[in-house]
């Protein structure tokens, strides 16, 4: 007689425990399965670690960020607004986290190695995509036909928006289609005045309505409403916004079959030729640095699109020389990420005696409508826009002559008015753009890194120059002046949207996943994260993620019950 | 074992009361307070010296003055440019800064017959108009480069410390906690001012 330990098994291996891996966990625990999320990054208990309110006086630079520190551990993650004084204690390590691009090719790489991940300092705001965007690729032939449409996801967005609670405005625009609302939160004047000046210059095509996003506004499934305190990405202890901390995985670890194993680095998937199928996942501890395997009936990768690529790319064996799952050999390629930084700001007169009341953790969106109700003559698809309208605050003094009570007095009243607004543009999936793992360099578990190469092609540089004279042309029909044109795109990776590294698609020759995350090559392994994009629309994507998340684990317990995987 | 407790907290959290427990506050603070001491604990002797205090506080008085609300002598401006000159400045730019505050209290002395900070209220506006209106002139001059100038940056801290300060917080009327977001109301009186 043969008599083995018995191993621990779970139903099914989430790696990664932010946006993605929370809803997965949510999901599969709530439809009865036993569930390992391993993260790879520390535990984050809100009470210890979140600090929205900490008060700027109790900043060692007042909220001015320890600017050596960034420079010694965080040259890349500085660069996201959201990696302040406070916050920046979401982000990686550089040193500790290496990556390499070609030097004329900068890719800014920005993540957060947490439990809850980048769910905790993401920017929240929340766009459906449309058939616009899953016909994309098959009317104009730029990458494969995403293998679903719209009514199929359709009754996914409606599933995670209703439990994760997305204020906005229904406006029934066919290309960012409406979804289950909390009320919107206000606009202020101004932007009600450039809303309306919009409407009207330019017939009816523009619609601006206020952003949509995952804050709440009225008390939502145990959370209560936000309180507009303003720093989200420092965390909520009011758990007023949307992140796998405040929601999914709480609603996990309810259900009784949740295990959340912090500090997890997962390395690779484990493959087992004779079955076909994975048997778990390889894991270093991030402390003390033991190589452990955990084993599942299923594997849920959700890293994030670049982290599951590269755990899928060193996941190598001889059925899989290239990397598990890869036999079409699109693994890592058809990175996109959308473009950022163009657009336009000015100043407006009037409304001196109004101001707004409350830090809204949102702006206004400018719905696409190039290529949508307005033609664009040299590129294809197209940009929203994202902005707001501000008074200035008492930062405008280090600009200003004057010293003295008459100048703190003046400080102290709201300044002038300025609107502005940033365009987010589609990137187009082409194979150049890549990940591959670094043949030499390793980070800190000693684990091959990513090499990066991705640059933004014609289209994405007219697609941006026409957004920066758009922008101006509705500043100035709405009365604008001194107005400034924002011109330089952000390198990609900023926009910190990056996604399409293990592509769904209907053909397993040129994609790795079928319209359910399940990879093609290997029934039982399923990738749920932004890899999965097969094109990028210009929306911000997370509710996407979410909806895919949520989709691919009714899938899979509904597959493992019939005994398919 | 580490584990269970934290999956604890983090179910625990979602069905607790939503409000920020105070101990947990105070632990936020300390740890403010620990990156600060370990800031200052670490590095050699400040070159913020005292005399280099007092000038600055001085200058910083004029800026922002006490009126119906505090000035900026009570608002700790000093602490927080200590923290840049000792642990934010490039070592050229801490050195720039320092030597340009170096000259304030000789040209005090020279003019007035004392140090910059035992000046008269009228003797050290007179001065700081000097200051300012050479920055604005810096400003305007497109050759010039004003972030070189000291006084330049002794008005930045000044403004930011104050505004960022528990008195300059108060002064604003700066909240944490909003009912919900009003986007089109009246100004307040504090901020129609004097």
């Amino acid at each position: 007689m043969n008599i083995r330990p018995r191993r621990q098994e779970y139903d099914v291996i989430v790696v990664g425990s932010g946006m993605s891996g929370g809803w997965a966990a949510k999901e599969l625990t709530e439809l009865g399965a036993r569930v390992l999320v391993l993260e790879a990054g520390p535990m984050i208990v809100p009470e210890r670690d979140y600090a929205e309110h900490l008060p700027t006086y109790e900043m060692p630079y007042r909220g001015w960020n320890d600017r050596k520190a960034l420079a010694a551990t965080q040259p890349v993650q500085r660069e996201c607004y959201a990696c302040d004084e406070v916050a920046r204690k979401f982000f990686v390590n550089d040193i500790e986290n290496p990556y390499t691009t070609d030097p004329d090719k900068p890719f800014r790489w920005i993540r957060g190695r947490q439990v809850g991940g980048r769910s905790i300092m993401w920017g929240r705001q929340c766009y459906r995509m449309s058939d616009l965007d899953f016909e994309a690729n098959a009317r104009d032939g730029h990458g494969v036909d995403w293998p679903i449409r719209y009514a199929d996801l359709a009754p996914w967005y409606d599933h995670v928006e209703a439990f994760a609670g997305i204020s906005g405005r229904a406006e029934g625009l066919p290309q960012v289609p409406d979804g289950v609302f909390l009320p919107p939160m206000q606009m202020s004047c101004v932007e009600e005045h450039v809303r309306d000046a919009i409407d009207q210059a330019f017939g009816g095509t523009r619609r601006m309505t206020i952003g949509r996003t995952a804050v709440l506004t009225q008390d939502h499934k145990g959370r209560s409403a936000c309180h507009y305190c303003g720093p989200c990405e420092r965390g909520c202890r009011t758990l007023s916004y949307f992140s796998s901390i405040n929601s999914t995985l709480p609603a996990a670890e309810a259900t009784g079959r949740l295990t959340l194993r912090p500090n997890s680095v997962v390395p690779s998937v484990i493959w087992d030729p004779r079955a076909g199928r994975v048997t778990g996942v390889r894991v270093i501890d991030a402390e003390s640095h033991d190589e452990l395997e955990f084993h599942g009936r299923t594997v849920f990768l959700a890293a994030s699109a670049l982290e599951s690529a590269r755990i899928l790319l060193n996941s190598k064996s001889p059925d899989f020389p290239d990397g598990l799952a890869n036999s079409s050999g699109v693994l890592g390629k058809y990175l996109m990420d959308h473009t950022m930084g163009v657009g336009a700001r000015a100043s407006f007169d009037g409304w001196e005696d109004r101001t707004t009341r409350g830090r809204r953790p949102n702006g206004i969106y400018i719905a696409r409508f190039r290529n949508v109700t307005e033609p664009a003559a040299d590129f294809l698809r197209g940009y929203g826009y994202q902005g707001s309208a501000r008074r200035a605050g008492w930062g405008r003094g280090n600009s200003m002559a004057g010293y003295g009570a008459d100048f703190k007095h003046e400080l102290m009243r709201p300044g002038p008015w300025s609107f502005g607004i940033t365009g987010f543009g589609e990137c187009l999936p082409r194979e150049e753009n890549h990940v591959a793992l670094d043949p030499e360099q390793v980070d800190k578990w000693g684990i091959p890194t990513l090499r990066i190469s991705c640059e933004w092609s014609d289209n994405e540089r007219a697609m941006m120059l026409d957004a920066a004279e758009q922008a101006a042309e509705m500043l100035d029909a709405a009365g604008g002046r001194d107005i400034s044109i924002d011109s330089d795109m952000t390198p990609p990776g900023l926009t910190i949207h990056e996604m399409g590294t293990a592509r769904m698609g209907r053909d397993p020759a040129t994609s790795i996943l079928t319209a359910h995350n399940q990879a093609w090559d290997v029934p039982n392994l399923f990738v749920v994260d932004g890899a999965a994009m097969t094109s990028s629309g210009c929306q911000n994507p997370s509710i996407t993620y979410m909806a895919f998340a949520a989709r691919a684990s009714h899938y899979a317990v509904w597959a493992a019950r019939r005994g398919e995987i | 074992m580490k584990r269970r407790q934290a999956i604890g907290v983090l179910g625990g959290v979602a069905a607790g009361p939503l409000v920020m427990p105070s101990a947990a506050f105070a632990e936020l603070l300390d740890w403010s307070r620990r990156v600060r001491r370990s800031r200052t604990e670490s590095t050699s002797p400040s070159h913020f010296t005292p005399p280099r205090t007092r000038v600055l506080a001085a200058l910083a008085e004029v800026i922002i003055p006490a009126t119906d609300t505090p000035g900026a002598s009570e608002a700790g401006v000093t602490d927080f440019v200590a923290a840049l000159v000792d642990g934010w400045l490039d070592d050229d730019h801490r050195d720039r800064f320092l030597a340009g505050l170096d000259t304030v209290d000789p040209a005090a002395r020279e003019r007035f017959g004392a140090d910059f900070a035992d000046c008269t209220a009228e003797q050290q506006s007179e001065y700081v108009g000097e200051l300012d209106a050479e920055l604005t002139r810096l400003r305007e001059d497109p050759d010039a480069s004003v972030s070189r100038y000291f006084f330049h940056d002794v008005k930045r801290f000044t403004i930011t410390a104050y505004f960022t300060s528990e008195v300059g917080l108060a002064a604003l009327g700066h909240r944490t906690s909003f009912r919900t977001f009003e986007g089109c109301v009246p100004l307040t009186p504090a901020e129609v001012g004097p």
